[in-house]
């Protein structure tokens, strides 16, 4: 096996663990690089089909190509797609220009927290890696949240060798984490192997190009030459920059983000 | 250059294993401009000088109070390969957290301040290790340059860790004075340390040989879970020692049921054979006693399934593990109801002492051998020979309170 197939069969692993585990699993999708990739392991891992929800938490403020993207590879891969807006919010005029760390709790985190108490979700996947964010360094790949939503960093159980938590208390859910180990340029990387689709926001157009992907209105471009997969890996190589770079919610405060995420932020 | 190799820093809090973490990150070059950023930025929030362990120590918390609370991950890159760093607490109640990066461990580097010598969590951490199987371990002798890089203060710090490892039959691969916070013998030898004969840190972790997965090995199998599509019953589960093909008779443990592989299957294609840490769907001739937590074997001398064994056990949970407690035993994907028949030795795990034979309990944070018997029979081997099969956690109530190998 090579390093590939090893990211590979530990996500595999995981993502087949979460479902023998818990009855309701749903599996986040934002259209972006990192969780289509997770849906096409998820793909692997069911034999093509996906035994559970894909959710998409929809601010509104999303790239139109997200949009096209999604209803697309949706029914080209026979998901359960599953739309969620905070719509109260929206029509009270939530907007990203007041405050970021308003927005994204509102028109996130509170969307994503109506949506597992409707549907009843135990364990939701997501595609966050290790190497993005500092914050997210220290997370588990079964990592719970509490009656509140809250993630409790400060007493996170033990996760030994990959016995992963094998129940939600009452009224948790669990964050599973498939691509925890992976890094940026590894998802890439395996992008080009397996020639999986991804939105043409991240190939570089008039020397700029976008690593990183959420709302339109919060992500800037980065300048790059990079117009095809195999020229982003090659890009990726030799950056130093990181890959954030163009999120706004990143910048505003130095932990912002861990507040974001102890509130229940993807 | 696609290799990893994952590494545990531990060591007693305050020895600066955070520190050097940052002092590699660093020197390697690894470290994006916006970090470099944000260590100046927060230094300046805090009207200090630039921290390197404010790298890992990612939490208000964590940084406001100089130490780390939970365990990273983060990666380097050297001319040979690619690393992973796994920072982890030192204080004694985050122990939990440091074991969680340990399990994750293919070496240890444990860091020992100069000044101070070993102290408490240096030997707790040493013990933990050797209990979860880690022996491949690079020491280094850390804030060399507050003793001026004397050679006689390594020396003594170097005669009594030995003296330690020797007692837990592990063999350092290398004691290296360093200086983490100044970046001397991190990536070359230093002229301070003119006297000191062997390699800097960045050499001695690229001759380390990673652990390959042995060929030749028996057949094990844990079966994770069944599907059933399109008519046909799929049993999906990782391969985690030897190998398997298409047409091999195998038996199906503990039931004992004996089958025949008729196909091996990943999405979209068939394989002939599949080896240890594939993840991979199987179909059997006939399949009546297989479900999640059987052990698939080759036929030739298959493991024996067993309902009593004897193991090291780390106890983690505040309340202490007794005679007759009852627990859920998880070992590969068997799970399974167990009892506490006796701890036969209870040690201090801090310093490698039997404290009692035929002990009462075993307390948070201490190292017993102990004897269980299981609801259920289960297949169990040997730690140094299959690793995956000879360790296993224990449970209480949905949390992890211990955790064990065999052998």
């Amino acid at each position: 096996m090579n390093y590939l197939d090893e990211l590979e069969n530990k996500s595999i692993y995981i993502v087949r663990e979460a479902a023998s585990r818990f009855c309701s699993c749903g599996l986040l999708w934002s259209m972006g690089k990192d969780s289509t990739t997770l849906l096409w392991i998820a793909r692997k891992a069911f034999f093509g089909k996906i035994p559970f929800p894909v959710i998409h938490i929809d601010t509104s403020f999303k790239f139109k190509e997200i949009y096209s993207f999604r209803d697309t590879y949706a029914k080209k891969w026979g998901l359960n797609l599953l739309v969620s807006q905070n719509k109260g919010a929206l029509e009270k005029g939530m907007n990203p220009h007041a405050s970021k760390f308003d927005c994204c709790h509102a028109l996130k985190t509170e969307a994503l927290k109506e949506t597992i108490k409707t549907h009843g979700f135990e364990a939701l996947l997501l595609a966050i890696r290790r190497d993005e964010h500092g914050i997210r360094a220290k997370e588990r790949y079964f990592s719970p949240r509490d009656f509140n939503f809250n993630w409790d960093y400060s007493d996170q159980p033990p996760e030994l060798w990959d016995f992963y938590k094998s129940q939600a208390n009452i009224k948790e859910h669990l964050r599973i984490h498939p691509m925890l180990h992976w890094t940026e340029l590894d998802v890439w990387r395996y992008i080009q192997r397996e020639k999986i689709p991804v939105i043409d926001l991240y190939l570089a157009k008039n020397k700029k190009r976008y690593r990183s992907i959420g709302c339109a209105t919060c992500c800037a471009p980065v300048e790059s030459n990079a117009d095809s997969i195999k020229k982003i890996v090659r890009e990726l190589e030799q950056t130093k920059t990181s890959e954030r770079s163009g999120r706004a919610q990143d910048k505003e405060d130095v932990y912002t983000m861990q507040r974001l995420r102890s509130l229940g932020y993807m | 250059m696609n290799e990893l190799i994952k590494l545990v820093i531990c060591g007693h809090v305050d020895h600066g294993k955070s520190t050097l973490i940052g002092r590699l990150l660093l020197d390697t070059k690894s470290l994006t401009n916006e970090k470099v950023q944000e260590l100046e930025n927060v230094a300046s929030l805090n009207k200090k000088e630039p921290d390197l362990a404010f790298l890992t120590d990612q939490f208000e918390e964590e940084r406001r109070e100089n130490k780390t609370i939970d365990t990273t991950e983060i990666y380097f890159k050297t001319k040979k390969r690619r690393y992973c760093l796994i920072d982890t607490p030192g204080h004694i109640e985050f122990i939990k957290n440091m074991m969680t990066g340990a399990t994750h461990a293919d070496a240890g580097i444990l860091v020992i301040d100069v000044a101070e010598g070993i102290k408490e969590q240096t030997m707790r951490h040493l013990v933990f290790l050797r209990s979860v199987g880690i022996k491949k371990i690079i020491v280094c002798v850390n804030k060399m340059d507050l003793v001026d890089f004397d050679c006689r203060r390594f020396r003594d710090v170097e005669k009594s860790i030995l003296e330690f490892l020797v007692r837990l039959g592990i063999t350092p691969l290398y004691i290296l004075p360093l200086s983490a916070k100044k970046g001397v013998n991190i990536l070359k030898n230093a002229k301070a340390l003119a006297w000191f004969g062997g390699p800097s840190l960045i050499k001695a972790l690229d001759v380390l040989v990673p652990e390959i997965r042995k060929g030749h090995r028996p057949l094990r199998l844990p079966i994770q879970d069944v599907y059933r599509k399109d008519g046909e019953t799929i049993f999906v589960g990782q391969v985690e020692s030897g190998g398997v093909k298409t047409g091999q008779k195998i038996v199906a443990l503990p039931s004992g049921e004996e089958t025949q592989v008729t196909s091996i299957k990943i999405f979209e294609r068939k394989k002939r054979t599949a080896f240890a840490g594939e993840n991979i769907g199987l179909t059997f001739k006939d399949a009546k006693t297989i479900v999640r937590g059987t052990i698939i074997c080759q036929k030739e001398n298959p493991p024996c399934a067993c309902d009593h064994f004897t193991a090291s056990v780390f106890w983690l949970a505040p309340e202490p593990l007794s005679n007759n407690k009852k627990m859920i035993l998880r070992s590969v994907t068997q799970e399974v109801g167990c009892q506490c028949e006796c701890i036969e030795t209870r040690i201090d795990a801090s310093a490698f002492k039997v404290l009692e034979p035929n002990a009462q309990y075993l307390k948070e944070n201490e190292l017993g051998k102990v004897s269980f018997r299981t609801e259920r029979l289960v297949v169990l081997e040997p730690f140094d020979s299959i690793a995956p099969m000879g360790r296993f956690i224990l449970e209480c109530r949905g949390a992890v309170c211990g955790v064990g190998i065999i052998g």
